[in-house]
């Protein structure tokens, strides 16, 4: 249920600038969602379609760009990426062979510093170089 | 058409806060000045008087309101807005702690801005009179980005303790306040006096916090004392009874300023 308030937020701030700009209609949005809010797409979409009815980006196309999260240890300068840890992260709130699970790094991905260590050296001192959350990438409209 | 990308957190946060009338931040120069027991105070006594009331901790380093009302092994609800805040004597609470458990929170400052913009915009109040912010000690990045999306009505209590060290720190804290344009509405002293058969002894010395107040055009003064009734409390882990405490009976003084106001 995450993805209705990030939705929320997504339509309000797509509708808004469109407005500030003249737009009449909006016509497509790009979304760029980073991988470590583990955001489950469809539900996405179908709440920001469900959310965008009676107002001006009502019918909008709306395409997704993933991007995957990597991480840089800040001690040791190893990169890595989510996949690599995402078993781990998972296994560790809702037990073994789970792929999808709600866990705190869902709510708030700067908490993956709480649970992940880098996987070379065990620093917890690690920064999420890409794929941490939500952005509008870009915005098409009518005016 | 975007020159560059838009975060949609921004809108959220400010959505939210719409709907809260007035938020008291609780400030320090340092850390373990009791600014999270102040708070909780607070916020009871708040709540005591039927105001709506939350309590935002964004103490991210040492994140105790969960454990001060025994809310901690307590998760917030989802709901279509947002996480519902777990509720305790008619204040609803909020914390990185209710992720992050006992963990540690080993956070850079960009993470550190991240971490409190998302709590902001994930929590769903609802309607609040009052939002009490125990905010984290110092002028750094969380302190910052704190002031920058609390944009409604704001105002500042700032605790010290009676030692030089805290003093000097909180004149940073209060400079900065200035220059963020929030009113301080008081200045406390914590731990001032230790009450012995009716005496009281100020273990730590005793600090001009008149002339400190007077310089920032402060008009509340208010001086708590070391209870330790408090520690049995946080023991038996039953926050109403700070309710009961001499710093309860002291911080009404707050309370009726902020029905005034």
């Amino acid at each position: 249920m995450h993805e209705w308030s990030i939705a929320e937020g997504i339509v309000d701030t797509i509708v808004n600038y469109s407005l500030k700009e003249g737009a009449k209609k909006v016509v497509k949005a790009v979304i760029s969602v980073g991988e470590l809010s583990q955001l489950n797409l469809e539900i996405l979409k179908y709440a920001i379609k469900a959310l965008s009815e009676e107002t001006i980006m009502e019918n909008a196309e709306i395409v997704f760009q993933t991007e995957e999260a990597m991480f840089k240890c800040l001690n040791c300068g190893y990169s890595w990426s989510f996949s690599e840890v995402r078993k781990k992260l998972l296994k560790m709130f809702c037990g073994e062979e789970v792929e999808e699970c709600d866990n705190p790094v869902h709510y708030v991905p700067d908490l993956i510093n709480v649970f992940i260590r880098c996987p070379k050296c065990g620093s917890p001192d690690f920064e999420v170089s890409s794929g941490r959350g939500v952005k509008i990438a870009s915005i098409e409209v009518v005016k | 058409m975007l020159s560059e990308k838009i975060d949609p957190r921004d809108l959220a946060i400010e959505k939210k806060f719409r709907n809260i009338k007035r938020s008291l931040l609780v400030l320090s120069g340092k850390g373990g000045v009791g600014k999270s027991i102040i708070s909780t105070t607070i916020s009871l006594l708040l709540a005591n008087k039927g105001y709506k009331t939350g309590l935002l901790d964004l103490d991210l380093h040492g994140p105790v309101i969960p454990t001060i009302f025994s809310l901690e092994h307590v998760e917030p609800e989802e709901s279509k807005h947002g996480l519902i805040p777990p509720q305790a004597y008619g204040v609803k609470v909020m914390s990185l702690a209710f992720f992050a458990k006992d963990e540690p929170l080993p956070l850079r400052g960009k993470s550190k801005v991240d971490a409190i913009k998302e709590v902001l915009a994930i929590t769903n109040w609802g309607n609040l009179d009052f939002l009490v912010v125990d905010m984290p000690p110092g002028t750094g990045d969380e302190v910052l980005t704190a002031a920058r999306y609390v944009r409604n009505e704001r105002i500042a209590v700032v605790v010290t303790t009676p030692s030089k060290l805290s003093v000097s720190v909180i004149l940073r804290t209060m400079n900065l306040l200035k220059d963020l344009k929030i009113p301080i509405i008081a200045l406390i002293n914590n731990m001032a006096y230790l009450n012995i058969n009716e005496k009281m002894i100020r273990i730590f010395g005793k600090i001009d916090l008149e002339n400190l107040a007077n310089k920032f055009n402060v008009r509340t003064c208010i001086e708590l004392p070391i209870e330790p009734q408090i520690n049995e409390i946080l023991e038996i882990g039953d926050a109403k009874k700070l309710l009961d405490t001499i710093v309860a009976s002291k911080l009404k003084e707050l309370i009726e300023i902020l029905e005034v106001k």
